[in-house]
């Protein structure tokens, strides 16, 4: 799976958690978790939890931090790096 | 190395107050487990701001790490702070087999039952609930005192929709009893229970899965420790491994099956570390041996029967006792070391013996006072001065640390 792939499964995704935030579909992409949807700890869990079960990933503990969930750029990096871990685990 | 050993090595380079133990016990290999001594509760009220890795306590001053406090139905009421990605992984372990075994995410709406204090007004014909963050419908059902309280709060949590109910046995066996008597039906939109505290009974089980006809799953957990072990749908409990490491400790020493108390390692906790904690539950834990894995599986958990009491024509349930300590703790820095509640059925009397900070014994009438204030507040019950005893420090060697009902 591509980045851009990734990226438009995660913003169906997100689209969905965030449907009664208002938030134009075509601006998830640009939109700051944090600042401009007051990501809270529900949430974040939330959104671990789902992109998990959606990509078939575990997220390592240590990224397990808000921060690096600012925003689909971010998300779709890890998810991607996962990815190609898992690729590179199953090949080996 | 192992998620375990990988915390030992931690806690053994980056932990003052663990590297003094491995001094003070002698341990030769901090990576293995077997050496290291069990900590107590009281070990770590006594430590709580001794205990931090290297760097957090700075964090702890500046507000930046979680805090979680266990209200102490045990006696001995303890905070343990956790960094914000530690916590996270810490919980993720049980949302994930949430997610896996019963189809529960993490924003579904649920009803919780708690019994701390909730922003309210004191009037005894309403049900007290707040909804924040919006998901979650939090009764407090310390202040739901008779039927009438218990068949309101059918109508609310049906007005709510909830998908699962996290619930501890006792309320769950009033929540059917409401039903029934009200002759209403649960939401529709309800698929799943959780049980907590103590494990469900046989008899509880049944009825509500006759009732509710939806899985239902035990969770056995702590502030101190997050999720310890959980259900699955075959209704074996198993530890979740990945988060705590599970030992017993009994007669026989310490080994990971067996009956006696919990001793939990956490595996995620790197701001205040927990090595060998004695939770203060009395567990019964099988091992199911594979080729592959070394499997525990809880069968029983003691030590956390809630029972209720009348007092005043009041009836509370005996851990809200805790919860009224809890909340004088938050008022007065943790002073309250230990308690004791004990009541009488036969005579209704309710005494509660109190161990302060030997620092701050001068500030026993004023929390004497404030304990006062808030049984009235709490639960509408008048303690007197003379209810309220306070014991000096060296006299709480073999103390008794938990609720005790007398019957007479």
């Amino acid at each position: 799976m591509n980045r851009t792939e990734i990226k438009n499964k995660l913003i169906d995704k997100l689209a969905i958690l965030f449907e009664n935030t208002n938030i134009d579909y075509d601006l998830l992409e640009y939109i700051d978790l944090i600042d401009d949807l007051g990501m809270d700890s529900i949430t974040f869990i939330t959104i671990i939890v789902e992109i998990e079960a959606l990509f078939g990933i575990i997220v390592p503990d240590e990224k397990l931090q808000m921060d690096y969930f600012k925003n689909v750029c971010d998300i779709v990096e890890i998810v991607a790096k996962e990815l190609a871990g898992n690729s590179g685990k199953e090949e080996a | 190395m192992s998620k375990l050993e990988e915390m030992l090595k931690y806690v053994s380079e980056h932990n003052d107050f663990y590297k003094n133990r491995i001094k003070e016990y002698g341990i030769k290999d901090p990576t293995d487990i077997t050496q290291w001594p069990v900590l107590t509760r009281k070990e770590l009220q006594e430590n709580r701001y001794n205990m931090f890795s290297d760097g957090y306590k700075s964090k702890y001053f500046n507000q930046q790490l979680r805090r979680q406090s266990s209200s102490g139905s045990s006696g001995v009421p303890v905070n343990v702070y956790w960094d914000y990605k530690d916590w996270y992984a810490s919980n993720m372990s049980l949302w994930r087999k949430r997610l896996q075994w019963y189809g529960i995410h993490p924003n579904d709406k649920y009803v919780m039952f708690t019994l701390n204090a909730l922003n309210i007004k004191n009037d005894g014909e309403t049900v007290y609930y707040i909804k924040k963050p919006e998901n979650i419908l939090s009764v407090n059902v310390s202040l739901i005192k008779n039927h009438n309280g218990y068949d309101k709060l059918v109508d609310i949590i049906n007005d709510f929709e909830p998908k699962w109910l996290y619930i501890q046995p006792f309320v769950l066996n009033k929540l059917i009893q409401a039903y029934k008597r009200t002759d209403k039906t649960p939401p529709t939109t309800l698929k799943y229970i959780e049980s907590i505290g103590e494990l469900l009974s046989s008899d509880l089980r049944r009825r509500a899965l006759e009732f509710f006809e939806v899985p239902l799953a035990n969770m056995y957990g702590s502030e101190e420790m997050s999720g310890i072990a959980y259900e699955s749908p075959n209704q074996q409990m198993y530890v979740l491994n990945d988060n705590v490491l599970l030992e017993i400790m009994n007669e026989n020493g310490i080994s990971n099956c067996g009956e006696g108390e919990t001793i939990i390692t956490n595996l995620n906790n790197i701001a205040m570390p927990l090595v060998r904690y004695n939770q203060g539950d009395i567990i019964e834990v099988a091992n199911i041996n594979s080729s592959r894995c070394n499997t525990q599986i809880i069968h029983n958990i003691g030590g956390r029967k809630l029972q209720e009491v009348i007092i005043d024509n009041t009836s509370i349930n005996a851990f809200a006792f805790s919860e009224a300590i809890s909340t004088i703790n938050n008022q007065f820095d943790d002073v309250i070391m230990n308690f004791q509640f004990l009541y009488s059925r036969s005579s209704g009397k309710l005494l509660c013996k109190l161990v302060l900070d030997a620092t701050r014994n001068e500030w026993f009438s004023s929390v004497q006072a404030a304990l006062i204030y808030v049984f009235k507040q709490k639960f509408n019950i008048l303690l007197s001065n003379d209810d309220i005893i306070q014991l000096a420090y060296f006299e709480t060697d073999g103390y008794k640390q938990r609720t005790i009902i007398i019957e007479e």
